[in-house]
């Protein structure tokens, strides 16, 4: 899982649109060059004013390579640029991912997401897989991504790129239907101090980042952050309780030791503690409740990857990183350690073959302690997840069709061996044009609690004073859901100012995820009671088919548009002997069709006006109406270092429900939130 | 549900920009003004470190002439880049030509990723003539071009073919020659 090759096209090479600000400190060109009549509007933004030599040293915006490498990619791929984010005016991660076409994110309550790509959406979506730099925030406990605990700075976020469909021959299990890489900036791309900060509705939020370099060889950088966000509302415009607040600090450092060898180390530290309304079963009158509970998240993780480079089209690389993560609440206490080494390495073979295999293994140990309602079984335990992989990109006619077929073996901790092949066809009409079809296997395997979870989930009391609980079991049967993709796209690109890029998929899907229920029996712990059981198990199958649709437009050089509209739909059955027809409910419930349409307009040098319209379609088994979101954006900009933005989230309603399902959480509403921040950058 | 007809109008939309878009024949090569700015700029630069042979210059006044041929890959940056600079006493002038057989009166000829195929011909066009050729397509050099740009961890780098540019009677700085990422033929350090 490397941010540098495994990005989603093997050959891509070129990184963020950081240009210019290089050419802040290079002389102008002196002696016998040319003259300029003209007095220079400004030393950046006049090139020819810039010596040949510094001139080498510009990094060229990486823009028109993205427009380039989409073309070369046989996959649905969304990126979203540094630019994106600053104008988007989202303060976390999640609220990013609504400008990706065909995402679907919904906020549970104030710290809570559910974020999935076509389809099974949910608090613990359990299908995709999210990385920051090469390190999967894959929760091991869980499944799914814990998103209350990932507030990088953005402003440090050089890219996120993002996969719908599978991507296992690349990244390995729970790829299944999406795969997202958030990328950082490098530190040579840092340096220098930057303060940021807004508040108002947000509450408060602020950070500070300083970066520094030794030689060419050597520049890393130091941040730090805090924020303190406030409450969502209930239904009837009440406070709900749910405010969160974090704090981190973390850093990055890039060697480059020699010309072929790059070093990377960066890690971060952070503590999180958020209000949320849990549902909370107990033996004692009013049995089902749902107190504000606080849970509180503390974390830390080092990550090393190193990079030698034979030639342009081979290098190998090692990455390892560890992780830990405790979080603390009146239900359960759990603390994971996940240690992660991997290998990979790139060559060609022949003027046809692009190659790129790698190994990897990683380790998982926890320790948990409980409450009466919840526990793992055992309480602690040490997992082993082993992987290879083989991805060959062949030109079958070079320059115009390319064939990329590739296998990934893995030997997973609960379910044995297995492979997740893939194919992929990329043929290139013109140099601005292409056509792709893919076929893949993804797996996604289960993870500790559907293995070792006993939860009381609810108590009724009955006749004569008798109890009832419905509790949820893991299961030695609980094993893998299993999806097999085609998919087939359409990209071009028209000069600078329009681009398109259609993707369309069918999905078959086995051993989808249920809960069975079993024999009562008596119990006598805590109090005597009958418990009503129900265990994982997968006991469902089905279909999906649907298609994302994105177009950018550039009108002016002031003003740019993008839209994007997806559907998707699918069709779940329950296997012979299941009896989970609640599943087919909870799996299968997305909103059908989802439009968006942004709007990034310059008044002027220094004024930015941006606006962003959302709509998502009704969640039908949730009753969750269809909404649609409207954030703005003005920005101002008086000096290059200095920028005040005043931004509006949510502007249509005064509060929306988002999400509602199988969460253990009370939803909230979000609501109505207008916030000023404040960004002051200066060098050293 | 959307209705019905509204779907059907947003698939005719969509599939008329497919059509519009595979119909029209001059696509762009993908670019954004800043590599070509960039770009530009070394361009301004490669004036300062080539002699070009007395009399391809009427006099120390006459206009030194950037050209380009097939659809401008600068899309206007280069004109932009050389207004109303001089090199001595001489203007720069940029001229744009579609076809390889009509280009006259260059010192300088860019020949961008969209002209590659325009490349042999343009090369038995020049033949004798002193003009620099500077491209950018894969081994534009080892083909014969003077000049080829790269691009390495989104910098540009440049190939030297020194033999072709002697064979045009075109001096070259050693300050270029050092810039250059690998020169090919020629005799060094002259």
């Amino acid at each position: 899982m490397n941010g540098k090759q495994r990005t989603w096209a093997p050959r891509a090479r070129v990184k963020g649109a950081t240009a210019l600000l290089v050419l802040m400190g290079c002389d102008a060109a002196r002696g016998q060059t040319p003259q300029s009549k003209q007095a220079p509007r400004s030393a950046s933004s006049d090139l020819t004013q810039v010596s040949i030599e510094n001139l080498m040293n510009v990094e060229v915006s990486s823009a028109s390579k993205k427009d380039q490498r989409l073309l070369r990619t046989a996959a649905a791929v969304f990126v979203l640029t540094q630019e994106d984010i600053r104008r988007s005016g989202a303060t976390n991660i999640p609220d990013l991912l609504r400008l990706v076409p065909g995402l679907d994110v919904a906020q549970i309550d104030a710290s809570d997401w559910a974020v999935t790509s076509r389809g099974f959406n949910g608090r613990f979506a359990d299908k995709l897989l999210v990385l920051i730099d090469g390190r999967s925030l894959y929760s091991p406990d869980f499944a799914g991504v814990l998103w209350q605990v990932q507030n990088l700075m953005l402003e440090d976020i050089d890219r996120i790129e993002v996969i719908r469909g599978p991507g296992a021959t690349l990244w390995g299990a729970n790829a299944v239907t999406g795969v997202i890489n958030i990328l950082t900036k490098k530190s040579k791309d840092t340096q220098g101090g930057l303060l940021s900060g807004g508040g108002m509705q947000e509450r408060v939020f602020t950070g500070a980042r300083y970066g520094m370099s030794k030689s060419e060889k050597l520049a890393y950088r130091f941040y730090g952050n805090y924020f303190n966000r406030g409450e969502f509302q209930s239904l009837a415009g009440q406070g709900t309780g749910d405010n969160w607040d974090g704090v981190r600090t973390g850093f990055r450092l890039d060697s480059q030791p020699t010309s072929r060898d790059a070093l990377i180390v960066e890690g971060d530290i952070h503590r999180d503690a958020a209000f949320a309304q849990t549902h909370m079963a107990g033996f004692t009158p009013p049995f089902n409740t749902t107190p504000l509970l606080e849970t509180t998240y503390a974390g830390g993780n080092v990550l090393g990857r190193w990079t030698r480079s034979y030639s342009a089209r081979s290098e190998f690389s090692v990455q390892m990183y560890y992780e830990t993560l405790s979080r603390d609440n009146a239900i359960l206490n759990v603390q994971v350690h996940v240690f992660d080494i991997e290998f990979q390495e790139r060559s060609s073979l022949g003027a046809r073959h692009d190659l790129i295999w790698g190994a990897g293994y990683r380790a998982t140990t926890d320790s948990t302690s409980t409450s009466g309602t919840l526990s793992l079984d055992p309480p602690s335990l040490r997992t082993n997840l082993a992987s290879v992989f083989l991805q060959d990109e062949i030109a079958i006619m070079r320059g115009r069709l390319w064939f990329t077929p590739g296998i990934r073996f893995e030997s997973t901790p609960y379910t044995g061996y297995q492979a997740e092949p893939s194919g992929r066809l990329l043929w290139s009409l013109s140099e601005n044009q292409s056509l792709w079809v893919s076929a893949a296997q993804a797996t996604r395997t289960p993870q500790r609690s559907e293995r070792g979870l006993h939860v009381v989930t609810a108590v009724f009391p009955g006749p004569g004073g008798s109890l009832t609980s419905i509790d949820l079991f893991g299961s030695s049967r609980a094993g893998n859901e299993e999806m097999l993709d085609f998919e087939a796209g359409y990209r071009a690109q028209a000069r600078k100012a329009v681009s398109i890029d259609v993707t369309t998929f069918y999905d078959r899907y086995k051993s989808l995820g249920t809960q069975e229920p079993g024999a009562p029996f008596p119990s006598a712990s805590p109090v005597p009671h009958i418990v009503v059981p129900l265990f994982y198990a997968n006991g469902m199958h089905g279909a999906g088919y649907g298609g994302e649709i994105s177009l950018g437009w550039k009108p002016t050089s002031r003003w740019k548009l993008n839209a994007g509209y997806s559907f998707l739909r699918q069709v779940l059955h329950l296997n012979p002997g299941s009896q989970n027809p609640g599943a087919l409910l909870t799996a299968g419930d997305n909103p059908r069709h989802q439009f968006q349409l942004r709007s990034q307009l310059n008044l002027s040098h220094q004024t930015e006006f941006d606006a962003s319209v959302y709509y998502v379609g009704r969640l039908l088994d949730q009753s969750v109406p269809a909404y649609t979101r409207l954030d703005l954006r003005i920005g101002w900009h008086p000096r290059e270092s200095l920028g005040f933005d005043l931004i509006g989230q949510d502007m249509l309603a005064p509060r929306h429900l988002e999400f509602l399902n199988n969460t253990g959480l009370v939803p909230t509403h979000p609501t109505r939130r207008v916030f000023a921040r404040l960004t002051w950058r200066f060098s050293h | 549900m959307v209705p019905r007809g509204v779907m059907r109008r947003v698939t005719v939309c969509f599939l008329s920009l497919i059509l519009l878009l595979t119909l029209r024949g001059n696509l762009h090569a993908t670019s954004t003004a800043e590599e070509y700015s960039v770009k530009a700029a070394f361009l301004f630069h490669f004036a300062q470190f080539i002699d070009w042979p007395e009399k391809t210059f009427k006099d120390a006044n006459s206009p030194l002439t950037y050209c380009t041929v097939g659809n401008d890959p600068f899309h206007g940056a280069l004109d932009a880049s050389l207004s109303g600079k001089t090199i001595g006493a001489r203007p720069f002038r940029v001229l744009h030509f579609k076809q390889p057989a009509e280009i006259r009166g260059c010192q300088i000829l860019f020949i961008g990723v969209g002209g590659k195929r325009l490349f042999p011909a343009v090369l038995a066009s020049l033949k004798e003539n002193s003009v620099l050729t500077v491209g950018e397509s894969e081994h534009f050099a080892q083909n014969g071009g003077m000049i080829g740009f790269l691009l390495e961890e989104n910098r540009i780098r440049f190939e030297i073919n020194l033999e072709a540019a002697e064979h045009a009677r075109l001096k070259m700085s050693s300050r270029l020659l050092a810039l250059a990422k690998t020169v090919i033929g020629g005799h060094r350090g002259t």
